[in-house]
């Protein structure tokens, strides 16, 4: 057993090294350990399995997702959450800095994608902060940080997928991560005042004027933020409105982004065909990755080797913390070469059966796994939002990675307070599903 | 869109067949990148109708609740996008491969790793098609039907097969396009979308 399982991990980390695509790297993982080890009839079962997941009703919700964030990445969105959150937030030390972390929130409350988030949100506030002067150091590294809060803030597409291969209800997933996401916005925030208190030259000083507005102008930004309420309604209110489903909410949610776009009158057909062709090209990549990791783990499953790895971890005795603590360093490694939904992938099925065996809930989990991958999002060489940032500003990954770091650091923090107060995850779920 | 603009334009160094071939796959590729694209829509169109219903049941009486087949269909039109898209998701440069050795490595190795996933990339692509075809062609020959609907499962099961054969013909020109060094993806293609820079 201990031989099928080294072939796995060699076969599985040649291939991707190389260079193969993940989904079509991890099922020739499957087809190699089904042929040398076992004579399961591989060629009659892998189609029976993509048919089964490629065709899941679960599942459904992700390209509507998917289509949605092309909507909304084409929008104002941007410019009217800046103006609508800039005098709030520029009450508080460190200004207008949190007008990334607090964009970022909503807007995660309308996007299931954190690369998604960074952009949209990115586009308006780093010309914005860095023309008034701002550091780029902590404008960069705020925004970066902060865009990862688009997988935690429900809706999230990563919560899908993770709910899909784990067999867990998304709507759970979902509601569970509210708590968490807020508070982990409200870190960042604090870290962004307690920085620019110890370093009050990364703010310019004129940004003091921001204090004295009056407040009738800042009661009437906020209508700026109506369109972002309004989606916010569509998606999250058709939810917990009892009105609808995930998948459905997704629905609503995309003709609510179309119509914003619509009234922004940033819609027409070359749009339409954008929209059209980045979502189903976007869809077929998760599809892809998607596909694969079925047939590993399901392949991996006939083999026995998720029992066996679990009856070898729980013989080295590991206390549920360090057990969490090891994965996490996994997690972390990992994610510097992988970005989330393949790391999701390649990891989950041998992953899962050990955590559930260790006692841990499977929503908890989820949760856990979520703010891992949205620190996958933000470790280099591979990390979709600093590529992102890069995009915009031309910064050096290494650069990128600097300014970055805080944010790591709570992160991380942040999933060892989540092992020590499981509460925070299973609080909501529990008090409003039961 | 044409494969003769951008940086990757084809280099006189390409056979004509195998230009020819390439330009075939990019058609057939767009071509069920739209159907794809039609698939999304319909999707998108039931699930709407299916919310519209409920609602509107929830207010008149005696109206149906919801469409029977909303679930079972969106969930067919869901699998027929995700592998309509995947040949010019491939031609794109858009499915995900971790690109350290790729890219970071000597020009000459990674040629040769190019080569070498293309190679068992098609082998998968082949088998996928190969294997998905003939469970299609299972489907309608034993007329096996869907618990729900009754729907032939051989309807739902065809496009994924479409799909699986055009990456494979994707892939074999990819195959090709490393033999002769030709450019293996147009970024012409390429959508900016929110998921990319």
């Amino acid at each position: 057993m201990s031989l099928i399982l080294g072939s796995l991990f060699a076969i599985l980390f040649g291939i991707l090294a190389v260079g193969v695509w993940i989904g079509f790297g991890l099922i020739a993982t499957a087809l190699a350990l089904a042929y040398a080890f076992s004579d399961i009839p591989v060629t009659r079962l892998i189609p029976q399995y993509a048919f089964n997941i490629l065709t899941s009703s679960d599942l459904v919700a992700l390209p509507l997702f998917v289509l949605m964030g092309e909507f909304l990445f084409r929008t104002q969105l941007s410019r009217s959450l800046f103006n609508g959150l800039a005098p709030w937030a520029g009450l508080l030390p460190g200004r207008l800095l949190h007008v990334n972390v607090i964009g970022c929130s909503i807007f995660a409350a309308i996007s299931g994608s954190s690369a998604a988030t960074t952009q949209v949100v990115g586009r308006m506030t780093l010309n914005e902060l860095l023309r008034r002067g701002y550091s780029p150091d902590i404008a960069v590294g705020s925004l970066a940080g902060a865009g990862t809060l688009g997988f935690l803030i429900p809706p999230s597409t990563v919560m899908i997928i993770y709910g899909v291969l784990a067999q867990e209800s998304v709507l759970r997933l979902f509601t569970a991560g509210f708590i968490p996401g807020i508070l982990l916005a409200s870190c960042f925030m604090g870290w962004i005042m307690i920085h620019t208190t110890i370093r009050p030259d990364l703010v310019p000083e004129s940004e003091r004027a921001l204090r004295h507005m009056p407040f009738s102008a800042r009661v009437a930004a906020l209508k700026e933020l109506a369109p972002a309420l309004f989606l916010i309604l569509c998606v999250l209110g058709s939810m917990y409105g009892g009105l609808a489903t995930p998948t459905e909410a997704a629905a609503v949610g995309t003709i609510g982004a179309m119509a914003v776009s619509a009234w922004q009158k940033s819609l027409n057909w070359k749009v339409m065909h954008e929209v059209a062709l980045g979502s189903v090209q976007t869809c077929s990549m998760m599809g892809l990755i998607i596909l694969g990791a079925t047939v590993l783990g399901n392949i991996t499953a006939v083999l026995g080797i998720p029992d066996y790895v679990a009856k070898v971890v729980s013989g080295w005795e590991l206390s549920p913390f360090m057990l969490i603590m090891c994965l996490l360093l996994l997690y972390l490694i990992l994610g510097t070469a992988l970005e989330g939904f393949s790391m999701i992938a390649t990891t989950l099925p041998v992953v899962l059966p050990l955590i559930t065996a260790a006692g841990f809930d499977k929503v908890w989990f989820g949760i856990f796994i979520v703010v891992v991958v949205e620190m996958a999002q933000i470790t280099p060489p591979v990390a979709f939002n600093l590529s992102v940032i890069q995009s915009m500003t031309g910064h050096s990954t290494s650069y990128l990675t600097w300014v970055t770091f805080p944010y790591l650091v709570i992160m991380a923090l942040f999933v060892v307070l989540l092992v020590v107060f499981p509460g925070i995850v299973s609080f909501l779920p529990n008090l409003l599903l039961g | 869109m044409s494969t003769s603009t951008g940086p990757d334009a084809p280099t006189t160094t390409m056979p004509r067949a195998v230009d020819a071939f390439q330009r075939f796959a990019d058609g057939l590729a767009l071509a069920t990148t739209y159907l794809a694209a039609a698939c999304l829509f319909a999707l998108t169109l039931l699930v709407i109708a299916e919310v519209a219903l409920g609602a509107l049941g929830r207010l008149f009486n005696g109206l149906p609740r919801d469409i029977p087949i909303a679930w079972e269909y969106s969930a067919y039109l869901m699998g027929a996008a995700f592998m309509l898209g995947s040949g010019l998701t491939l031609r794109a440069g858009m499915h995900v491969r971790v690109e350290l050795l790729l890219k970071g490595g000597k020009a000459r190795l990674a040629r040769q790793y190019e080569f070498l996933s293309s190679l068992i990339g098609f082998f998968v692509c082949a088998l996928l098609a190969w294997t998905f075809t003939t469970f299609a062609i299972r489907s309608f020959l034993s007329n096996q039907v869907s618990q729900d609907s009754f729907t032939p499962l051989w309807i739902p099961q065809a496009p994924l097969a479409l799909g699986a054969i055009v990456l494979a013909v994707e892939m074999f020109a990819r195959l090709l396009a490393c033999l002769f060094g030709g450019p293996t993806e147009n970024p012409a293609f390429r959508v900016s979308t929110s998921t990319t820079e």
